[in-house]
């Protein structure tokens, strides 16, 4: 193994640039490695009273009657809620508010918050729990999709006024289908099956809130959407937003898990304000398997066309999602199981339909690769059945499909730039693909697949004319650098993200730039961490905010040099833009362009500001102090807003983005035919995400998303038995260990995106997407299988050989 | 409650504790020692590990009455002031933090490992992490920490003789 | 919920003496008492309540109990010894290699630093339906196991019937003691006695081992083995952490016997010999074991694995094994 430091860059032209582009590690490394980085349950607030929730051992039942009186008369007991005690229903979707914080009148899954204690002692809050009484009728549940969409009286929304459970349906279809079809050599159909996954962040869900004698709480809440969960919680407890201070402190993980607002964030403010007291809750780790909220369990059929000639003529997908109880972000991922299959490859005729269905289950959600993982995995095996029937290399037949640069899908997505081609073809050169591909012996085999996801979603949820993120960048006497965004690090490290945008632009060494993020209070409106929109998104903000103040440092270095400052227009779009539909893409005002240049005729460095073009400079912190002279401070915002974007038509909006990242995974594995375990020896990812930022954390997400696709593959799954979640726990919900995941190798996938920050586009979901059927294809080519549910558990591969052994022997 | 008395990153502690409390709870609760983290709180997640007489075990799986006499380092006693050990140090160069919920007990089990053999194979560097659940990274870029510092520590060893 | 929200004692006595009068002394008061070595799975039992003692007593001070000592031609094992110094220790590496082998793959390497042979043999039958948080079992209506009227895995069950619960056994270092013919050393309130580890284990996973209350297992006596080798398969998903879906021990003896030990299928460890002059050839022995050793039966439970899977891997794990001692004596 080699154990060196490259430079880092993994082959990425360095352009010159002294922080960007460069390995960094996260700047909270240090604070983390030490065991000194507070997560919310690291917090200490003043003698917090102990919260504690009674979850329904019920999936599907009429509350009755709740008796709290014997639990209140405990002494240490100092408060009980129940759902009287919340009126207004919520849900990260304006247009799905379906959740109470606690179960009013019927619970609706196993683990709904039925009632809530809030005591002096964690042990008292756990007896007075036992006191409660609920008495329950139970109630027929329903739970699966297909006994969802059948008619009943007793939906579990009736608000919807629909006669059976469904949430959300959606039909799309562009170009001709049958004119599709008609044109593929071999047209393909299988059905596709998938467990339900659990995003497996190791902290648990916590929250804490303090409040002050005037009733303004201060929420601190492990959670990726500090402004959502602001925002959703006045409605809740109906106080004014500016009474509620939402703060993320150090968050040990999401991938969507953590990007609603939750009950027990509602429960622990209510109580609060009730009780005048600071308060806290911790779950344990059954209740995050309880709470949920991960990819939704899916049935789909896919039928697929492709010719020698045209690549993909048609797809045509018919989707079941399994969405439990509630909302979510449901909506949402009905319409990505079907529009994010608009890439990586040209889609000329498509249709999709998907259904979300309400079931008795925990709810499902958002989980990293959105509702695009699973329909991906059935177009790119079926994909590759397409090319095996026609003799046909599915990796080089890949690359003749991939979309070209600064083009339209059929739904109208603008696709800005792509780096899959030079990813994928090099990924062939480096992984000794054609020696490889169907050459190697039984057992042993090879696939390829590719994906293609979105850089932030460029509509906002809560419809409003706000920028999507917006950064406040100050400079104080002391020249020290402090960027204040709402974005919130969930490890990811979007916080060194924006401390290289400022350094960059600024001249400053990274130690230079403070990062205040996540507070309500101190940071403008970032939407959050969801989505994969923190690079593009508050990543331009900061370095807007960067480059106004710049400006205003250049003016006062002219002023003591006594020179006249440089004329600054607003850049023209550069030549090679994209104009959609033949118009330009409308920018808001004060957007300071696509990709606005800050190459001003000055240079930043050790401590100076130097003219170039009269060699002479004057020191940093006098320029600051020039600045700071007529208004005493020193102050810049930047924002970000998508450009107008997307088509006329119903949904046109579901998955806008200003930019789109496409991957490329080649991954080699060992099946064991005698128990039918799959091996992943290797696998070689090339992910365009634009310009690479740090090489260092972009890596940190290729290997994370296929540890994390692996598990999906493999061995992830719910277990529910009549709703009841049965493997609610690290050791029954199975996580691939160090052992099984399998050397990497990353191969350069270059772009340089037109409107992204310095080039860069998203690198943390849409790499997982291809993990998941690479491995299928490369067990197709180890023994000649097709696997078509997941997880691909041993006792599954055993099953198909078996059946493909029958096949052959009736031959 | 009974008395408890033991040594934590070289401070002798007597306290009173019910035998209910975990190691891990007295830890974060009663000394405020939080780098050590709760993940599962039922021995299946790793992020609870701190060395106990000299080896890593999980703190959420023994009751703080069993550490009677016992010499205990958490996280926060791994450096030796400012000093980064070499393990902290390779986490960082490699990238090996992420969220970094699991990065304390990946520390101490590296400390350990590497106490005993500074020159691990690889599957020596993956069991030791194997239990540990590390959720962000894919573990590689732990793994390859882990033999970074190994080879900064035998560096060190040649130094040193 | 998982905190140790209910109260109890904790004691830790540090004689077999002191142990007998506390043993003695809850029994008087009808005090629930339990032991904990390692602690490692009894404190996920007491936080998910399936156990709710009123004191714990504590082993961990019998300091006694910690050692390996070569007596004659035995090994005496401590059943305090933890999981890793029995896989490190030089007895075992040298006389009993694939038992060491077998204890290093239990859980976690931090588990196995804290973990107990002892606790390893004795640990506690698993099911899906019970080693749950006790709002998971408030879901079920309560099984046998939680003083209920139902198992949840065979449903024709009553109350009255030989088996009740059908947990199952999940010790790894179990199956290649039973093949050695290993003794145990009791001691408790009646005094001393010695036993067969196979008498150990009973065919319910309600009551699964054969010791009276207040009796605690001292030590493990293994005759050395003359002229024979073994080694443990474990069937698990990933190579961390998990009980057992399956595992296999073999021990092939100089004359050509085979034995074999089965755990994590059933209520208790399944035990098969094949006597090697009762066959014609090697092949044949090992197909009739296999076939003997596959209608073995497996619980209607799922460990991640179907039923099914794990039955039709108990002859592929057999012949491994096998595989696995012929090179090892080629080597």
């Amino acid at each position: 193994m080699d154990h060196k430091m490259t430079d880092g860059t993994n082959g990425y032209p360095g352009k010159g640039y002294k922080v960007i582009g460069k390995p960094v590690p996260l700047i909270d490394s240090r604070a983390k490695v030490m065991g000194q980085a507070l997560y919310t349950d690291d917090i200490r607030l003043h003698n917090p009273l102990i919260i504690k929730i009674l979850r329904s051992p019920c999936a599907s039942a009429n509350i009755l009657s709740v008796d709290s009186s014997a639990a209140l008369a405990l002494s240490g007991v100092k408060g009980v809620l129940t759902g009287a005690d919340f009126k207004n229903s919520f849900g990260v979707l304006s247009i799905s508010k379906d959740e109470p914080a606690i179960a009013r009148d019927r619970v609706r899954y196993m683990g709904e918050p039925v009632a809530a204690v809030a005591a002096e002692t964690s042990e008292i809050a756990a007896r007075a729990l036992r006191l409660i009484k609920v008495d329950y009728e139970i109630t027929d549940g329903v739970f699966n999709s297909k006994e969802a969409l059948k008619p009943t009286d007793q939906p579990l929304h009736p608000e919807l006024n629909k006669k059976n459970n469904l949430h959300k349906e959606i039909l799309q279809e562009f170009g001709d289908l049958d004119q599709g079809f008609a044109d593929a050599d071999v047209v393909v159909k299988k059905r596709f099956r998938f467990a339900s996954i659990n995003h497996g962040f190791t902290e648990p869900h916590a929250t804490q809130v303090s409040i002050d004698n005037n009733g303004n709480i201060t929420v601190y809440s492990a959670t990726q959407v500090p402004h959502y969960l602001h925002m959703a919680m006045a409605e809740v407890l109906e106080i004014p937003e500016h009474n509620i201070r939402v703060i993320k402190p150090h968050l040990g993980g999401g991938f969507g898990g953590k990007s609603d607002p939750f009950p027990h964030e509602m429960i622990a403010a209510k109580f609060a304000l009730d009780s005048g007291r600071n308060v806290k809750i911790k779950f344990d780790r059954e209740e995050v398997f309880f709470s949920h909220h991960g990819r939704h369990q899916t049935d789909l059929t896919m039928t697929l066309g492709y010719s020698r000639e045209k690549g993909i003529t048609a797809i045509d997908l018919d989707t079941l999602i399994d969405g439990g109880a509630y909302g979510s972000f449901g909506i949402v991922t009905t319409y990505y199981n079907g529009v994010l299959l608009q890439g990586p490859y040209k889609l000329p005729n498509f249709r999709f339909h998907v259904q979300r269905l309400y079931t008795n289950k925990p709810m499902c959600g958002a989980m990293r690769g959105h509702g695009g993982v699973n329909p991906r995995f059935a177009s790119e095996v079926l994909l590759d059945m397409a090319c095996a029937e026609l003799g046909l290399d599915p990796a080089e037949s890949r690359l003749n499909m991939i979309h070209k640069e600064n083009t339209l899908t059929t739904n109208e997505f603008r696709v800005t730039s792509v780096g899959l081609h030079n990813g994928l073809t090099e990924s062939i050169k480096r992984t000794r693909w054609k020696e490889k591909h169907g050459k190697l012996p039984f057992g042993k085999g090879i696939g390829v697949a590719c994906g293609f996801f979105i850089s932030g979603s460029a509509l906002p949820i809560h419809w409003n004319k706000l920028p999507a993120s917006t950064v406040r960048m100050t400079i104080d006497y002391d020249g020290g650098v402090t960027v204040y965004s709402g974005a919130a690090d969930i490890g990811q490290g979007s916080d060194t993200m924006l401390a290289q945008m400022a350094a960059e632009v600024l001249g400053q060494p990274l130690e230079n730039i403070k990062i205040i993020s996540a507070d309500t209070r101190t940071t403008p409106v970032d939407l959050g961490s969801y989505s994969s929109r923190v690079t593009f998104m508050a990543g331009n903000a900061s370095r807007n905010a960067a480059i106004r103040m710049r400006r205003i440092l250049i003016e006062a270095a002219c002023e003591l040099l006594e020179m006249i400052p440089p004329k600054y227009d607003r850049p023209d779009a550069p030549d090679n833009f994209f104009r959609q539909g033949g118009r330009k893409p409308d920018f808001e005002q004060g957007f300071l362009g696509p990709n606005p240049d800050y190459t001003d005729g000055f240079i930043i460095e050790d401590g100076l500001i130097r003219s170039k073009q009269h060699n002479a400079s004057v020191t940093y912190l006098d320029a600051v102090a020039k600045a700071l002279e007529f208004g005493g401070i020193l102050q810049t915002s930047g924002t970000y807003r998508a450009p107008k974007l997307g088509g006329k038509f119903k949904g046109a909006g579901a998955g806008l983005s200003p930019s789109y990242s496409f991957t490329a995974f080649i991954v080699e594995v060992t099946v064991d035919p005698e128990t039918g375990f799959i091996k992943v020896d290797k696998a070689t990812c090339a992910h365009d995400c634009g310009f690479p930022l740090n090489p260092l954390t972009v890596r940190g997400q290729i290997e994370g998303c296929i540890h994390m696709g692996l598990g999906q593959a493999l061995m992830e799954e719910m277990v529910y038995d009549n709703g009841a979640t049965q493997n609610p726990s690290f050791l029954d919900y199975k996580i691939p260990s160090a052992f099984e995941q399998p050397e990497v190798d990353i191969v350069p996938a270059y772009s340089d995106d037109s409107e992204g920050p310095f080039g860069a586009k998203e690198a943390g979901e849409g790499i997982l997407a291809p993990v998941i059927p690479a491995i299928a294809n490369a067990v197709y080519d180890a023994v000649g299988i097709r696997l078509t549910q997941l997880p691909m558990r041993p006792d599954r591969v055993l099953a198909a050989l078996a059946k493909a052994k029958d096949k052959e022997a009736a031959k | 409650m009974k008395l408890l008395n033991l040594t934590i990153n070289g401070r002798d502690i007597t306290k009173a504790v019910s035998p209910g409390m975990t190691l891990l709870d007295f830890l974060r609760d009663e000394l405020n020692l939080t780098g050590t983290k709760n993940g599962c709180d039922k021995g299946a997640c790793g992020c609870c590990s701190v060395m106990i007489d000299g080896k890593p075990m999980l703190s959420c799986l023994m009751p703080a009455l069993e550490a009677e006499g016992a010499v205990i380092t958490t996280i926060e006693g791994i450096a030796k002031g400012n000093n980064l050990h070499p393990v902290q140090e390779a986490m960082i160069e490699m990238g090996a933090i992420q969220c970094g919920f699991c990065t304390p007990a990946m520390v101490i089990n590296g400390v350990h490992m590497l106490a005993e053999n500074n020159n691990p194979g690889n599957d020596e560097v993956k069991e030791c992490i194997s239990a540990t659940v590390c959720r962000c990274t894919g573990y590689n870029s732990i793994e390859k920490a882990m033999h970074l510092a190994a080879s900064k520590m035998r560096e060190a060893a040649r130094d040193g003789s | 919920m998982t905190a140790l929200d209910k109260e109890f004692d904790f004691a830790r006595p540090k004689t077999i003496e002191q142990l007998c009068n506390l043993v003695r002394e809850c029994q008087h008061e009808d005090r629930h008492f339990i032991f904990s070595a390692g602690a490692t799975d009894i404190m996920p039992h007491l936080k998910s309540e399936i156990l709710s003692p009123d004191i714990v007593i504590s082993l961990t001070a019998l300091h006694a109990l910690n050692t390996i000592e070569k007596r004659g031609n035995h090994i005496i094992i401590g059943t305090l010894t933890s999981l890793s110094d029995l896989s490190k220790n030089n007895h075992i590496q040298q006389h009993l290699p694939a038992l060491g082998g077998a204890a290093h793959k239990v859980a976690s390497p931090q588990i196995r630093n804290r973990a107990t042979i002892g606790g390893n043999i004795m640990v506690e039958n698993r099911c899906i339906y019970i080693n749950q948080s006790r709002l998971n079992r408030q879901s079920h209506s309560p099984c046998f196991k939680a003083d209920g009227n139902i198992c949840h895995l065979v449903k024709s069950i009553k109350r009255g019937d030989d088996i009740l619960c059908q947990a199952r056994f999940v010790s790894d270092t179990a199956p290649l003691l039973l093949l050695q013919g290993s003794t145990l050393d009791i001691i408790g309130p009646a005094g001393p006695r010695e036993i067969k580890l196979a008498d150990l284990y009973l065919n319910d996973g309600m009551e699964s081992k054969s010791l009276m209350r207040g009796e605690i297992i001292t030590h493990i006596k293994v005759k050395i083995p003359e002229n024979s080798a073994s080694h443990y398969e474990k069937l698990t998903i990933r190579n961390a952490l998990d009980f057992p879906a399956l595992g296999v021990a073999v021990l092939r003896r100089g004359n050509g016997d085979i034995s074999v030990a089965l755990t994590g299928l059933n209520t208790r460890p399944g035990v098969f010999h094949a006597t090697r002059e009762n066959y014609e050839t090697f092949d044949d022995m090992i197909v009739d074991i296999c076939q003997k050793a596959s209608d073995f039966t497996v619980t209607y439970q799922q460990d991640f694995f179907p039923r099914g899977y794990r039955k039709n891997m108990i002859p592929v794990f057999i012949r491994r094994g096998i595989n696995k001692i012929l090179e090892g004596a080629k080597s």
